[in-house]
């Protein structure tokens, strides 16, 4: 990510190399009233390219395909880092840091946390519904192992992909599970939450 | 700026807005700009960037004092709204931006964030008491005062500029609610 100060179709403006798409991208920053004038040069100047907007569903896909979790989504209250694959550069900072405390307290370092996976259907047409439960069984005794945070159709891997938070999940791998919603019951696989572009070339262009 | 450059404005019209009737005058102001620089006037770092920049000490009184094409009026005891020509205050922002490294303050244009109306005749000062609690008498409220208020339900920075004469500044995003409710509140002397 860095930032360069400048002008934009005349207009002074900060640009910002960031994605939250995983594509490579730009967000582009002007003063309110001149927001339509750039709006306009910049399509102007993208029509040769093909230059086109885009909507918030759209760039919610985009960024599960990538695995890009989503704060408030993926996550909430109770996450740590380790559950969602950052544990280890944090808890290797030598220095203390706000919430080491809480990142080392004896639940949050438990085996059996709901980590942060991605979750493919077998069946590739079916979108799994978001909050439906991963079920774990034993014996007759069904229980709630985690559930699914997102979940799209995606048309360029045309497959439906979800991702969620599963007990113990990073050590399960490709192992089929159950997923129940409302009566339904679904089949999927877990899998690492990067479905697309995992060298993340995309990014340079 | 190049020459096709158009402000978008809340009230999403090419051309300001502007009503008037016999006792009223509503007038947008998208030529107006406002720059804002917080800092203490007890430091005398901040004090010389401020006199450096316009050419005046940091005010203390709660009226607007002149510094050439632009006005200056102490909002707070460490907030100073400068207010003149748009482009004017662009190159002033930027100055001010410049030249700020290393000083406590913090200076920000904040026009695109705002809405700017002049309201001028003699209903004035009844849209007023239908929007606002202030007490708008001469002596307690006199021309070049500015200070922020609740008004409508909603914020606004009020400035008299003449006797039946404010400026009325609120936030960009309750721009249309704004100039809706003075034109609502204003509608017995628009007709």
């Amino acid at each position: 990510m860095s930032c360069a100060t400048g002008t934009l179709a005349g207009v002074r403006a900060r640009v910002f190399r960031v994605s939250f798409t995983g594509e490579l991208s730009f967000e582009v920053s002007v003063p309110a009233h001149y927001g339509e004038h750039v709006w306009l040069a910049l399509m102007e100047a993208g029509a040769e390219y093909g230059i086109a907007p885009y909507g918030i569903e759209a760039n919610l896909l985009m960024r599960a395909e990538k695995g890009y979790l989503h704060v408030g989504a993926e996550t909430d209250g109770v996450t740590v880092p380790q559950d969602i694959g950052y544990g280890g550069p944090v808890q290797k900072k030598k220095s203390d840091f706000i919430g080491r405390r809480s990142m080392l307290r004896a639940d949050a370092i438990r085996d059996d946390r709901l980590h942060y996976v991605g979750i493919k259907p077998v069946d590739k047409t079916q979108v799994l519904p978001t909050g439906a439960h991963v079920i774990d069984e034993e014996g007759d005794v069904r229980k709630s192992g985690g559930y699914v945070t997102s979940s799209y159709f995606s048309p360029t891997l045309d497959h439906s992909i979800a991702l969620g938070r599963v007990r113990e999940g990073r050590t399960r791998m490709g192992e089929r599970i159950k997923i129940f919603d409302n009566g339904t019951i679904f089949e999927a696989e877990i899998t690492d939450p990067v479905f697309y572009d995992p060298e993340g070339e995309r990014l340079a262009g | 700026m190049p020459d096709n450059l158009t402000i978008a404005s809340p009230l999403g019209t090419p051309t300001a807005q502007r009503v008037e009737g016999a006792g009223l005058t509503l007038t947008e102001r998208r030529d107006v700009g406002m720059l804002l620089i917080r800092g203490v006037a007890t430091n005398e770092e901040f004090v010389t960037y401020f006199e450096e920049l316009l050419g005046v000490k940091p005010p203390e009184g709660r009226s607007a004092v002149a510094a050439g094409a632009f006005s200056i009026v102490r909002m707070g005891r460490t907030d100073y709204l400068i207010s003149g020509d748009l482009e004017a205050v662009e190159a002033l922002s930027r100055k001010a931006e410049a030249s700020a490294e290393g000083v406590p303050c913090i200076a920000a244009e904040i026009t695109h964030g705002r809405i700017i109306v002049d309201m001028e005749g003699k209903g004035a000062l009844t849209v007023l008491s239908k929007s606002c609690g202030l007490d708008t008498r001469p002596a307690v409220f006199p021309v070049g005062l500015g200070t922020r208020t609740r008004f409508a339900d909603g914020l606004a920075y009020i400035e008299r500029l003449g006797e039946d004469h404010f400026r009325l500044v609120t936030d960009r995003s309750v721009g249309q609610y704004f100039w809706a409710w003075l034109k609502d509140a204003g509608d017995e002397f628009l007709t």
